[in-house]
C-alpha cells in the first residue's frame, strides 16, 4: 500500500525510531529514478507467463472520447498504470509517469508499445485536467494515453478487477497502492510492477521480450512443466520373465487389460485415501523398487507411525503369503487391509472407499463396462489385484545363468556368490531356487533374531543420527524422547494367529530386485546387503525361538563380497519396463478402452 | 502535504502508518520484520495477531483453524481470543503469509497440500474464508507440501517441501495470483537438471523451505529442509532411522527475482530453514539457521559472487536445541534465534554478520518455535507449535502449547500476556501474521463518488 502523501514519513532516514511530524525527513528516491543496480536480464533469455486476462473496461479520455481498455490494447503491448493527478508522492504516481516516460524514450518499436495511464480520481480529474498533466509527461515516440472512467459503478468495478486499494478521506484520496501492468498484445497481464520493481531498463526488456514471442505464446496452464513426472509411452504387455514359473493368466476376462489398467489408475490415486494425501504408490514407489528406499519403516496418514518396512511389490502376483507377517494370502482382499487401517491410508469405512471411487465419473465407466456390479468392495480388490499381477519382473543375470544356459550371464564372484548361497551360507534354505524358476521365498515365517532383539533388549540410551552428510552426532534420547511416542512392538506371525511358537517370526521375502528395495528386514533395520550378509554369518541374533536353520556360517570377507554379488545379479532386465508403465500418465479415457 | 498528512494521524488509530518498505535504502522498522518487502507495513501499535492453528485429535473440535488475537493494550479486549474460524480437517497448518496489499492472509497446510486464504481486509477483527485452493499438487505438476506464502508484487510466491513421486525433499515453487489463480511452477534445482544454475558446493538436492527476496540485488533466496515423510512422521522415529536422516536439504540457492531462474546453489549442510535478509539496500546478505546442526550461517554476495559461510554455533547439537524461526530487527543489528527443544530465545548482535555474538537468553516455554516482532522492535509474540508429530506431546505436563505476548526494553523480555491453547482447547498454534484495522479504512467505493457528487 503505497501512500501518496507520506515519502516524507515512509523515507525516514537511518536511526528513527518512528517517524512522527516533528522528526526531520529525508525522501529517498525510488529505484525508478536510479541507474539500475543489476544488470538487467537479456531480452528474449527468460519467459513471462500469463499471470491473468486483462480486464476490461470503459474509459473517458483526456480528449473527451468514449471507449474500451480492450479495443486500445488489442495488438499492442501496453503499459497500464493507475494514478491521479493530485497524487504528490514523488515515489507514487510521479514515478510511474517518470519511468513510462523512459520506456517511451528506449523502446525501439513504437508503433507496437502504447502506454495507458488511467486515473481513479474521476471527481477531480476531468478530461481537461488529464490533457494538461498530459503535456508535462509525453515524449516522442509510443502512443501514451491518459483515461479515466465514465462513472464510479465503473470505476469500482475496474478497481476491483486490478487489485487496486484506494483509500478515501473526507472525499479525498490519501492512499493507493502503486500497480504498473505489462499487457501483452492478447490483453493478457504478463508482469505487475511496484515501486521498488519498478525501473525502466527491466520494463523495456520485458516489452522487447513479449514482442520477440512469436503467437505460441506460454498461457497460465500451458507453461506448466512438470519434470517429477515422466511421459513414457506405453510398453504394452511383455513375454513370461525367464526364471519365473508358468502362471496361468489371472483373468480371461477379454477386458483384462482394461482391469490393469484400471487398478493402476487406482492404485496412483491419492484421493483414496481418507485425506486425499497418500495412494498405494506413495509408499510403493514405482522408482524405488515398489518400496521405499528413505524410510526403514512407512509413514501414514496424518504422519502416523507404521511399524515395518515397505515391501516390494514386484513379483507379488506368484506369492500366497502376503504381508511381513502372511495376514492374507489372495491379493483381491490384500488391499483392504492398507485402504482401512487408521495408520495407512485412514479410510473410515469401505463405503467411504467405495464413494470415493464412485465419485470419480471415469472410474464410474470403467466399472461399469468390466463389471455388471459396478463398484463394489469384491471388484475394486480385483481391480487393485489386476495391476500388481503385472509387477514382473525377472529375466535378471542370474536367471539367465541358471535357466537359459548363459554361462557368462554371471561374473566369477557372482558365481561363487552362487555357490554360497545353495552352499556354505545355507541361504537357499529359506530363499528357495527349484530346477525350472525360483521364486527365493518357501514364503514361511521364521525368526532371525532381529524382532526379538528389538522387543526383548534394552534400548541404548544415546543414538547415534547423522545431522548432516559428514556429520554424525551422538545424543541422549533424553533430548527427543517428550517427543516420541513409544516405539511399537512387534510380534510378527505371532499377532495373526496368537501361537506361542511364532512370536518374531517374519516371512521370508523374495531376493529378486533386491539391490532395489533398501532399506532390508521387516523393520528395516539394515542398510545396505552387506549389513545384512554380516548378521547371517554371526548365525542372526540369539534367542529362544531361533529358527533351526540360522547359524554362524563363518564366511570369510571375500565370500561375504561374493555373496552380496550375487545378490545383486538378482536384478531384472524388465524393471524399467514395469517403471515405465507405472510413471504413463493417465489420460481421461486411459481407463475405459474399448 | 503536512495538512493531509495530520488528517491520516487523525484518521487512523494512534501512530498508525503505513509504508512499503522497499522504496527506500533507510533500514525501517516493520512489524513482522521478515516479512515480504513488497508487502503494507504496520509501523505503529498492531491490533491483531492472526495464530495459524494445528488441529489435535482429542481437542476441542479437532481441526486446524486461524484464531484472532487482540493485542491493542487500547482496546476493551486487550490479550482475548476474539475469533476463531475453523478450516476442516487437520491439514498441518504451519506457514501463513499475507498479500502484498495485505487484503488476504494465506495459510498452507503442509498434510493435506490446501491453501486457505482467509479475507482479513472486509473485517480485520473476524477474517473471513475467501478461497481454498485444493489442487495445489495437481496444477503445479507434483508439488507437496505449500509452506511459505510470500508477497510478490500482484502475486503469491510459494514454496513447497516435498513432491507427489515420493514424498521425499525434491520439490519446487509455485506462483498465484493474488486470489488463489495458479500462474507458474519453477522446480528447484538438483543434480542431473541444475537447470542453468552453478553448483559451487558438493550439493545441489532440490529441496526447498523458504523464500525471500532482495529486490535491489534482483535475488531471490531460498532454503532446503526436508520431505513429507520426514515433516510429518513421530520426531523419536525419525531420528532413530538411518535413512530418514539421510533426507534433509544441505543446499540455499540465489535465483533471478526477476527471471525466476535458479543462478547459484550454495552448501550450507543440515537443514537450512528460514532465511532472514537485511533491509538496507547496501548490504547485501541473508541469514539462515541450520535445524539439525544448529548453526548460523551468512548468505551474502561479494564482488558479485554469492556465497555462505558458517558465522556462529547455536548452543550444542548433541543437545538437539533445533533451532526453529528468526527474526532480524528493522535495523539489521539483532537477529533473534529460537530453539525449539529447550524453549530458548536468543538475541545475537550481528552489526558486524561475519562475527555475530549472543547478548541475551531467555526461556519462553517448554518449547518454542515462531516470533514476530513489531516494528520498532518493542513487542514481541511468541508461539509454541513446530509440527503435529515433533511437538512434545500434549499428554505430558508443562508450557507446551501457547501464545505469548513480550515487552523487550533493550535489556529484557517482560510477559504482558499470555493464553494457553490447549486449555482453551485450540490446538497447537504456528505461525503469527498482524492485522490492523486503519490498513482497510475508508477504502473507496462507487458511494465516496456518490456522496461527493451530492455534496456538488
Amino acid at each position: 500500500m503505497f501512500l501518496c502523501v507520506s515519502h516524507a514519513m515512509a523515507l525516514a532516514g537511518h536511526g528513527h525510531e518512528t517517524v512522527s511530524d516533528d522528526v526531520p525527513q529525508t525522501v529517498v528516491l525510488a529505484p525508478g529514478y536510479r541507474t539500475l543496480s543489476y544488470p538487467a536480464p537479456q531480452v528474449g533469455s527468460y519467459s513471462l507467463p500469463s499471470i491473468s486476462d486483462a480486464f476490461d473496461a470503459p474509459y473517458l479520455s483526456s480528449l473527451g472520447l468514449e471507449g474500451r481498455l480492450h479495443d486500445l490494447m488489442d495488438g499492442k503491448v501496453t503499459i497500464l498504470s493507475f494514478i491521479y493527478t493530485k497524487c504528490e508522492d514523488v515515489n507514487g504516481c510521479p514515478l510511474a509517469a517518470f519511468v513510462m516516460g523512459q520506456i517511451q524514450k528506449k523502446v525501439k518499436q513504437t508503433e507496437s508499445v502504447q502506454f495507458i495511464s488511467y486515473s481513479f480520481d474521476i471527481k477531480n480529474d476531468t478530461p481537461k485536467v488529464l490533457e494538461n498533466y498530459a503535456q508535462s509527461f509525453r515524449n516522442e515516440g509510443a502512443k501514451w494515453d491518459f483515461l479515466t472512467a465514465p462513472n464510479s459503478e465503473r470505476l469500482e468495478n475496474l478497481l476491483k478487477k486490478y487489485n487496486q486499494t484506494v483509500q478515501i478521506s473526507d472525499g479525498e484520496i490519501y492512499s493507493h497502492m502503486l500497480r504498473v501492468f505489462l499487457i501483452d498484445s492478447k490483453k493478457r497481464i504478463r508482469n505487475i510492477y511496484s515501486t521498488a520493481f519498478l525501473h525502466a531498463d527491466t520494463i523495456t526488456n520485458d516489452i522487447e521480450t513479449l514482442l520477440k514471442e512469436d503467437d505460441t505464446a506460454p498461457s497460465a496452464a500451458a507453461v506448466r512443466t512438470p519434470i517429477l513426472i515422466e511421459k513414457i509411452p506405453f510398453m504394452g504387455k511383455n513375454s513370461p520373465a525367464i526364471g519365473l514359473p508358468h502362471k496361468q493368466p489371472y483373468s480371461s476376462k477379454k477386458s483384462l487389460l482394461e482391469l490393469e489398467e484400471l487398478g493402476r489408475q487406482l492404485f496412483f490415486d491419492r484421493k483414496l485415501s481418507h485425506n486425499g494425501t497418500l495412494s498405494c504408490g506413495m509408499c510403493h514407489i514405482p522408482q524405488q523398487g515398489f518400496t521405499s528406499n528413505e524410510l526403514s519403516t512407512a509413514v501414514g496418514i496424518e504422519g502416523r507411525t507404521v511399524k515395518r518396512n515397505t515391501p516390494t511389490l514386484l513379483n507379488v502376483s506368484y506369492l500366497s503369503s502376503l504381508f511381513h507377517d502372511s495376514r492374507e494370502s489372495k491379493l483381491e482382499q490384500q488391499i483392504w487391509s492398507p485402504l482401512l487401517a487408521h495408520n495407512e491410508m485412514g479410510n473410515p469405512s469401505i463405503d467411504f472407499v467405495v464413494k470415493s471411487i464412485e465419485a470419480n465419473p471415469s472410474y464410474e465407466i470403467a466399472f461399469g463396462k468390466i463389471f455388471d456390479e459396478g463398484i463394489t468392495m469384491r471388484t475394486i480388490g480385483q481391480a487393485f489385484a489386476a495391476y500388481q499381477h503385472t509387477l514382473v519382473a525377472a529375466d535378471s543375470p542370474a536367471d539367465r545363468y541358471l535357466y537359459a544356459g548363459a554361462n557368462d550371464a554371471l561374473s566369477e564372484s557372482e558365481k561363487n556368490g552362487y555357490g554360497i548361497f545353495i552352499g556354505k551360507g545355507r541361504c537357499s534354505g529359506c530363499h528357495l531356487i527349484e530346477s525350472n524358476f525360483a521364486l527365493f521365498t518357501d514364503e514361511l515365517a521364521h525368526n532371525t533374531g532381529v524382532g526379538y532383539q528389538k522387543a526383548m533388549t534394552n534400548n541404548d540410551s544415546f543414538f547415534t543420527a547423522k545431522i548432516a552428510p559428514e556429520i554424525d552426532v551422538s545424543y541422549d534420547v533424553n533430548y527427543v524422547s517428550p517427543s516420541a511416542e513409544p516405539p511399537p512392538s512387534d510380534l510378527g506371525k505371532y499377532e495373526i494367529t496368537e501361537i506361542p511358537s511364532d512370536r518374531w517370526k517374519f516371512r521370508t521375502p523374495t531376493l529378486r530386485n533386491i539391490e532395489l528395495t533398501a532399506p532390508y528386514m521387516h523393520d528395516g533395520s539394515f542398510q545396505t546387503l552387506s549389513d545384512v550378509v554380516r548378521f547371517y554369518n554371526q548365525g542372526g541374533f540369539n534367542n529362544p525361538l531361533l529358527d533351526s536353520l540360522i547359524k554362524p556360517l563363518s564366511l570369510t570377507e571375500t565370500e561375504e563380497k561374493d555373496l552380496v554379488s550375487f545378490l545383486r545379479s538378482l536384478t531384472s532386465s524388465q524393471v524399467n519396463r514395469v517403471i515405465d508403465r507405472a510413471l504413463q500418465e493417465f489420460s481421461p479415457n486411459s481407463v475405459s478402452i474399448d | 502535504m503536512k495538512s493531509v498528512k495530520r488528517t491520516i494521524h487523525n484518521g487512523l488509530i494512534a501512530s498508525l502508518f503505513l509504508i512499503l518498505a522497499s522504496l527506500t535504502s533507510a533500514p525501517l522498522h516493520s512489524d513482522e520484520t521478515c516479512m515480504s518487502p513488497y508487502m503494507a507495513k504496520i509501523v505503529g501499535q498492531e491490533d491483531y495477531v492472526y495464530v495459524w492453528t494445528l488441529g489435535v485429535v482429542g481437542l476441542g473440535d479437532e481441526q486446524d483453524k486461524l484464531v484472532t488475537i487482540d493485542v491493542n493494550p487500547s482496546s476493551g479486549s486487550y490479550g482475548e481470543i476474539i475469533a476463531t474460524l475453523s478450516v476442516g480437517g487437520r491439514n498441518e497448518a504451519h506457514h501463513s503469509g499475507l498479500t502484498d496489499d495485505r487484503h488476504y492472509l494465506w495459510a498452507a497446510g503442509l498434510d493435506t497440500n490446501k491453501i486457505f486464504i482467509f479475507d482479513v481486509a472486509s473485517n480485520p477483527a473476524q477474517p473471513s474464508l475467501h478461497k481454498v485452493i485444493e489442487d495445489f499438487p495437481e496444477a503445479t505438476g507434483g508439488i507437496v507440501g505449500p509452506h511459505t506464502t510470500y508477497a510478490l508484487p500482484g502475486r503469491m510466491l510459494v514454496t513447497g517441501l516435498s513432491n507427489t513421486r515420493d514424498h521425499g525433499g525434491e520439490t519446487g515453487m509455485a506462483e498465484y495470483t493474488n486470489d488463489g489463480t495458479y500462474i507458474e511452477t519453477y522446480w528447484m534445482p538438483k543434480d542431473g537438471a541444475l537447470n542453468g544454475a552453478t553448483k559451487t558446493g558438493k550439493y545441489a538436492d532440490g529441496f526447498g523451505y523458504d523464500v525471500r527476496a532482495i529486490p535491489h540485488r534482483n535475488a531471490l533466496i531460498t532454503s532446503s529442509f526436508t520431505g513429507w515423510n520426514n515433516y510429518m512422521m513421530d520426531l523419536g522415529k525419525m531420528m532413530s532411522d538411518p535413512q530418514a536422516m539421510q533426507q534433509f536439504g544441505n543446499t540455499v540457492i540465489v535465483w533471478d527475482l526477476h527471471t525466476r531462474k535458479p543462478k547459484t546453489i550454495l552448501d550450507v549442510p543440515g537443514a537450512p530453514l528460514e532465511v532472514r535478509c537485511a533491509w538496507d539496500t547496501a548490504r547485501n546478505y541473508c541469514f539462515t539457521t541450520t535445524a539439525l546442526t544448529s548453526e548460523i550461517w551468512l548468505i551474502y554476495e561479494e564482488e558479485n559472487q554469492w556465497k555462505s559461510k558458517k558465522i556462529a554455533d547455536i548452543g550444542d547439537a548433541s543437545k538437539i536445541p533445533l533451532p526453529v524461526d528468526i527474526s532480524i530487527s528493522a535495523d539489521d543489528q539483532l537477529l533473534w534465534v529460537n530453539t525449539w527443544n529447550d524453549g530458548e530465545t536468543r538475541l545475537y548482535d550481528v552489526s558486524n554478520p561475519h562475527a555475530p555474538k549472543q547478548i541475551f537468553n531467555k526461556k519462553i516455554g517448554d518449547q518454542v518455535n515462531m516470533v514476530s516482532q513489531s516494528w520498532d522492535g518493542k513487542r514481541f509474540y511468541y508461539t509454541s507449535s513446530l509440527l503435529g508429530n515433533w511437538d512434545k506431546k500434549t499428554g505430558s505436563k508443562g508450557d507446551l502449547q501457547y501464545f505469548k505476548a513480550f515487552t523487550w526494553d533493550g535489556a529484557d523480555l517482560t510477559q504482558t500476556f499470555s493464553i494457553d491453547f490447549i486449555e482453551a482447547k485450540l490446538g497447537l498454534p504456528h505461525q503469527m501474521r498482524f492485522g490492523a484495522k486503519a490498513l482497510y479504512a475508508n477504502l473507496y467505493s462507487k458511494q465516496d463518488d456518490k456522496r461527493v457528487a451530492l455534496s456538488r
